[in-house]
């Protein structure tokens, strides 16, 4: 083992190995959801993965897309008020989008107080947010659910509709969205800002202008959790909705998991389905995720 | 004009939610206003004391439930039925998962709201009954209900819940691997040894506590006395832990893994374990090769119901329609409607004609089941006893040692 190249070649192939494992067993479960969602064999649980199942084909999805659900309608004898994939699609988009829009306008504007600004009871309620991430998310779902079904929007309770969902997941995405933020803006030099200043921006114009196209790194990564949150989450959901026409498609997934049976290769073909909006978004913000946007920025 | 833009836009979201958050103060004060008038104008109530109840108030009841499909069609069908009947009621369902509905139901009762009626698991009554969120049912009519299905909802004086279904743990058995039934467990564990080769299994019983608990009765123990005190440190069950011993050496493990359904279905296994509501599964997958045999001497499943509650909610008119409709859903009208739309429903009324031969040998393996422990005292059993089966089964565990201990952590969460 003396020699170099030898030693760099055993080197490499273990990498390669390792590598390989990781990204085995992160493809893995893809694969077997692929599997599985092409499988026209109704399998109660699946136990082992047959990657082209025999008879393979897109029924499956051809139902989750075009076939409207039994179970979640308005009126169950009217089939044209049960919810179809488009439907569902639109209200977790509204509902997504609207917790990442306020997770990031609440989120930062509270962040940017928070950086810049020295006030009574600062430190206080950074560590409150702390606080707050650390409960578990039942702990807040009573509080949550007797506070929103007080509020009335367009008189019915504020908790049975799409912009009380998106509110009840902001108040969950807010507090990592400002801690994130906070420390994203922390990093941003004050003197950019000083500068601006001192070239007659108001501080409100130096936020807007200056730090927050500094900061779209931090600003996409709370987008992208804050429309994560909205886009998978159903146990809220299913608690505080009762409407079938506001459902969205994490509810109309967790529906298909029965008491006793599921329909294995319908679910996951909505999952896989459903996983396309995130990864496109993803995709769209990944160029901002990258770090050292202010690099430069400052001489010396 | 960018500055301007983005100030707008703060100013907007900043607005909507002072908008939003002054909902509520105009909530409590529209309440009161709307009953003031109501008590102020004593007037408005004679017409209506004076005029024959000829047209009866519209009343609206909610039900929430998590039947599958084809339950939810008979559901469909029979509230047709009942509001052609009375057409000034509007039954509204709303379906929510299984996994979410006891959460969704306690969450809205708890605070006033949620549906008049709740349809869900058997063992949700009592323990709901005790938070005050469901209401006696005695005086629903309930003639030709199994006595026993009803004697499930029976608590603290109070029928907390009816049974609109039944179903339950049944022997299950491929006919081609075993072509007749056993008479006893010791018969079933020679046939399921003799017929074990290759890849077929005589036999793959589930051990889980589930499906394993009712064999205890079984073997003539019982897993709690009456007041919830743990009951199964006897004979009886050091023998029920030895029987699943023996059920590991028939073949596969099997806790809850599935693994035995999927071989059954492949027609690989004998005898399974396993619940009704699998029976169109195994139909479809065996054909006439499936039979459900009663349960051997020595064996047992337990019986289960699908319960119908009334939540302590409804007031009123919706309460009273919503006992009414409780009682047609128990009806043979309603009952057969169910039956013909599910190949797994099991009626409740004793006077529908089960004349489908899966589901009439499952009722009659009911008859050699145990009645289904609804209890909330069931909560503290189902850790120690989990731990007791795997200790003795995996571990080796001598059981005498491993009874006294499960005991002894049932009456400690007993007594927390």
């Amino acid at each position: 083992m003396n020699n170099p190249r030898l030693q760099a070649l055993v080197k490499q192939v273990l990498l390669q190995v390792f590598l390989l494992s990781v990204t085995l067993a992160v493809i893995f479960p893809i694969l077997w959801m692929v599997s599985i969602a092409v499988d026209p064999r109704n399998i109660d649980k699946p136990l082992e993965l047959t990657l082209i199942p025999p008879g393979a084909s897109f029924e499956s999805f051809r139902q989750v897309l075009f076939e409207p659900s039994p179970l979640l309608c308005s009126n169950p004898g009217d089939v044209a008020t049960c919810m179809t994939f488009g439907k569902l699609l639109v209200n977790s988009l509204y509902v997504s989008l609207g917790t990442a829009f306020f997770a990031v306008i609440l989120g930062a504007s509270a962040a940017y107080a928070f950086s810049r600004f020295r006030f009574i009871g600062r430190q206080a309620g950074m560590l409150a947010f702390i606080a707050l991430l650390m409960l578990p998310a039942t702990a807040t779902v009573t509080p949550l659910y007797v506070l929103l079904g007080q509020v009335k929007f367009a008189s019915e309770p504020l908790r049975t509709t799409l912009l009380g969902l998106a509110i009840a997941y902001t108040s969950g995405t807010l507090p990592f969205a400002i801690w994130n933020l906070k420390g994203y803006f922390d990093t941003v030099p004050e003197e950019l800002e000083e500068a601006a200043l001192i070239d007659g921006a108001s501080v409100t114009q130096a936020f807007f202008r200056i730090i927050l196209p500094l900061s779209l790194p931090a600003l996409a990564v709370t987008v992208l959790l804050g429309f994560m949150t909205g886009w998978t989450e159903f146990v809220l959901a299913w608690l505080f909705l009762d409407n079938p026409a506001r459902f969205t498609l994490a509810m109309a997934l967790r529906s298909l998991q029965g008491q006793f049976t599921t329909p294995w290769s319908i679910f996951f073909a909505m999952a896989l389905l459903m996983s396309i909006p995130p990864v496109l978004l993803f995709f769209a913000l990944q160029r901002y995720i990258v770090s050292g946007l202010t690099v430069g920025g400052v001489k010396g | 004009m960018k500055n301007k833009l983005f100030g707008l836009l703060a100013l907007l979201v900043v607005a909507s939610l002072v908008l939003a958050a002054c909902g509520p103060t105009a909530t409590p004060s529209e309440e009161p206003a709307g009953e003031e008038p109501a008590a102020e104008e004593p007037p408005a109530e004679e017409p209506a004391a004076e005029e024959p109840a000829e047209e009866a108030a519209p009343v609206t009841v909610t039900l929430w439930h998590s039947l599958k499909d084809s339950e939810t069609a008979g559901l469909n069908e029979i509230i047709n039925a009942y509001t052609a009947e009375n057409p000034n009621v509007t039954i509204e369902t709303l379906f929510v998962p299984f996994d979410d509905l006891r959460n969704k139901y306690e969450t809205a009762a708890a605070t006033g709201e949620g549906p008049d009626i709740l349809i869900g698991a058997d063992d949700w009554g009592p323990a709901l009954y005790d938070a005050l969120l469901v209401a006696d049912l005695s005086d629903v009519p309930t003639d030709n209900v199994n006595a026993a299905a009803l004697a499930v909802g029976q608590y603290n004086d109070a029928q907390v819940e009816l049974p609109y279904v039944l179903k339950g743990v049944v022997l299950f058995r491929n006919t081609a691997i075993q072509p007749e039934p056993a008479a006893s467990w010791d018969d079933l564990k020679a046939k399921a040894q003799a017929a074990t080769s290759g890849d077929t299994y005589g036999a793959l019983l589930e051990i889980g506590n589930f499906f394993s608990f009712a064999h205890l009765y079984g073997q003539g123990g019982a897993l709690m006395n009456a007041d919830g005190t743990p009951a199964f440190n006897t004979e009886a069950g050091a023998a029920w832990l030895a029987m699943l011993a023996d059920f590991k050496a028939l073949g596969a493990d099997s806790w809850y893994s599935d693994n035995d359904i999927n071989l059954f279905k492949e027609g690989k296994v004998g005898w399974v374990i396993d619940g009704t509501w699998n029976l169109a599964g195994f139909s479809e997958a065996l054909g006439d090769n499936l039979a459900i045999d009663p349960w051997p001497a020595g064996m047992s499943g337990f019986v289960q119901t699908g319960a119908i509650m009334l939540s302590a909610n409804a007031e009123g008119d919706a309460a009273l329609v919503a006992k009414g409709f409780i009682g047609y859903l128990l009806t043979s009208e309603a009952q057969a409607a169910f039956y013909a739309s599910d190949d797994a429903f099991i009626p409740s009324n004793t006077t529908v004609a089960v004349d489908d031969p899966l589901r009439a040998q499952a009722l009659a393996a009911f008859g050699g089941g145990t009645a289904w422990i609804v209890t909330p005292a069931m909560g503290s059993y189902w850790g120690p006893t989990e731990t007791l089966i795997k200790t003795v089964i995996d571990e080796g565990t001598d059981i005498t040692e491993a009874l006294n201990t499960a005991e002894q952590a049932v009456l400690d969460s007993l007594s927390q």
